[in-house]
């Protein structure tokens, strides 16, 4: 029996990663790379992505390599397929345990590679993560400061005043 | 960086934010209501202006604009769907954690197409203006029943008419004495209609006839009348892919089967509560629907359901189940050809399953 193709990727810190095609393939930039390129031993540059960040997004790839690919034409701004698949396995979210430097990275990682996916598991986890919190709360949880002028502050003021009104 | 005139600009968008370092762009606002107050400190030493660049260098800010986008939509969509008026005020809470998010939501189309009579009128206002050309979602349901229509609900229906085009789909539960007043006001047509609920929670067994949308709703594919009766000679009936008819009296089972006769895509069907006066006769007309994969009826006595069931003709191996059942006792398998299939029962466990 021969062996699976395999393919290698190199990080943005010039790591590379030797991993199945079928894995590598769980990213439509990957997979459009190897089409355009053709059969190739040259590694496959990722700029965007640094080592660690990829390695994670690897060990997703493998988990779920046999996986169904998502619909290229499936529109995003469908609700019900915004809600599909609404709760995140036990696997991934035990993958997406990650500080917050690191899950942000594994998003534009995603992002970048197009794995569609692993950017809904990232975007329901930060989904999740704001659940039932205040501005100021939210603003604690990712050190954001509030930048607002008075004037900016008045017109949200008055902006919360009418959803309230009735 | 240059001084930049405060009139009639914009926060830094979410782009130019991103790339905080060097220039921060602005732009113009194509929305006049907005640019009340929006402005962008003009010196690079300022303190708001240092705050923007502080946030922009956080990981959460990291993502791009259309990501940050993703993460408040997966947010409503999940969290905040069944909030109703309540939802704006979440959003508009949201869009106070800081510049950048108050953009992003503001400048995102998606998230303003919910439009609901209960919301103030500021708000059906912006969100109308901030949906841009994006489908609507509009529910009419008044927050106080009274005899007339009341001003604030007439305004409602008078904001959104002028966006008739971007109707996508519409919840309509009024009292039987605004009905014909409140559709009148809609008036026609609803090009872009796909999904219509009426419902007048004070009539038990309809007859009154509506006209909807001057029968000009092309795309509709989902109607629900709940004590609404309509022309039903109607082409909005024509393209329909689902049906439920509550609390409505036919004048004859003749007139429903006319009615759905025109329904040739229909799949799923939906009788409860409904009456007819006169059951079909040997001359009653034969229907067919093809697509239909699931049926619920119940018109009254088992004798009209049945006398109802035995006018559509389906000998597909997969018709609906209520029909399997009548045709089966129709052969005699179960007996005597008025033994009845109880359509009110089981069946509709069909109806809950096929939702699901």
């Amino acid at each position: 029996m021969s062996a699976a193709p395999q393919v290698t990727l190199e990080s943005s810190d010039g790591e590379k990663f030797k991993v199945d095609k079928e894995v590598a393939e769980r990213s439509v930039l990957i997979k459009n790379m190897i089409e355009d390129v053709g059969e190739s031993d040259n590694p496959i540059p990722l700029p965007n992505v640094n080592a660690s960040v990829l390695k994670k997004v690897l060990e997703y790839c493998e988990h779920h390599r046999g996986d169904p690919l998502p619909a290229a034409d499936a529109d995003p701004s469908n609700d019900d397929n915004r809600k599909r698949a609404t709760e995140i396995s036990d696997w991934d979210q035990k993958f997406i345990q990650v500080d917050q430097e690191m899950l942000f990275e594994i998003i534009l990682a995603a992002n970048y590679m197009d794995i569609k996916p692993l950017l809904d598991v990232g975007c329901k986890t930060v989904a999740n993560m704001i659940k039932g919190k205040t501005p100021e709360e939210i603003r604690k949880l990712f050190n954001i400061v509030n930048d607002f002028t008075p004037e900016e502050e008045a017109q949200i003021k008055k902006e919360n005043e009418w959803a309230e009104d009735r | 960086m240059n001084q930049i005139d405060t009139v009639g600009r914009d926060l830094p968008s979410c782009n130019a934010i991103k790339t905080a370092g060097g220039d921060l762009n602005v732009r113009e606002l194509d929305n006049p209501v907005d640019n009340q107050v929006r402005f962008i400190p003009a010196h690079p030493s300022s303190e708001p202006y240092l705050l923007i660049k502080q946030n922009a260098e956080l990981p959460v800010h990291s993502l791009p604009p259309e990501v940050l986008l993703q993460v408040i939509c997966l947010h409503m969509l999940l969290h905040c769907e069944n909030l109703g008026k309540g939802y704006y005020h979440r959003l508009i809470g949201l869009s106070g954690v800081c510049s950048r998010w108050y953009n992003v939501i503001r400048d995102s189309p998606p998230l303003w197409t919910r439009i609901h009579a209960s919301d103030s009128r500021e708000v059906v206002e912006t969100a109308l203006q901030r949906s841009s050309s994006h489908l609507l979602d509009i529910t009419l349901h008044p927050t106080l029943y009274v005899e007339e229509v009341p001003a604030y609900f007439q305004f409602f229906v008078n904001a959104v008419r002028p966006h008739r085009d971007r109707w996508r789909t519409m919840n309509c539960m009024v009292p039987a004495t605004w009905m014909g007043s409140v559709l009148a006001a809609l008036g026609e047509p609803a090009p872009k209609l796909e999904s219509l609920l009426l419902v007048d929670g004070d009539t038990m067994y309809c007859t009154r006839k509506f006209d909807l949308f001057g029968g000009k709703a092309p795309r509709l594919t989902s109607l629900t009348l709940n004590g609404v009766s309509i022309q039903w000679d109607s082409e909005i009936i024509h393209n329909l892919t689902v049906l439920d008819l509550l609390w409505i009296h036919f004048t004859s089972t003749d007139a429903i089967l006319q009615a759905l006769s025109n329904c040739t895509q229909l799949q799923r069907l939906r009788i409860r509560h409904c009456a007819t006066t006169n059951m079909a006769t040997p001359s009653s007309p034969i229907i067919q629907l093809p697509q239909l994969s699931s049926l619920y009826v119940d018109l009254g006595p088992q004798a009209a359901i049945d006398n109802f069931l035995d006018q559509i003709e389906d000998d597909r191996d997969d018709a609906p189940s209520l029909l399997l059942a009548r045709r089966k006792q129709r052969r005699g398998t179960c007996g005597a050809d008025d033994a009845g299939v109880d359509a009110r029962e089981g069946t509709l466990d069909d109806v809950l399953m096929s939702n699901e």
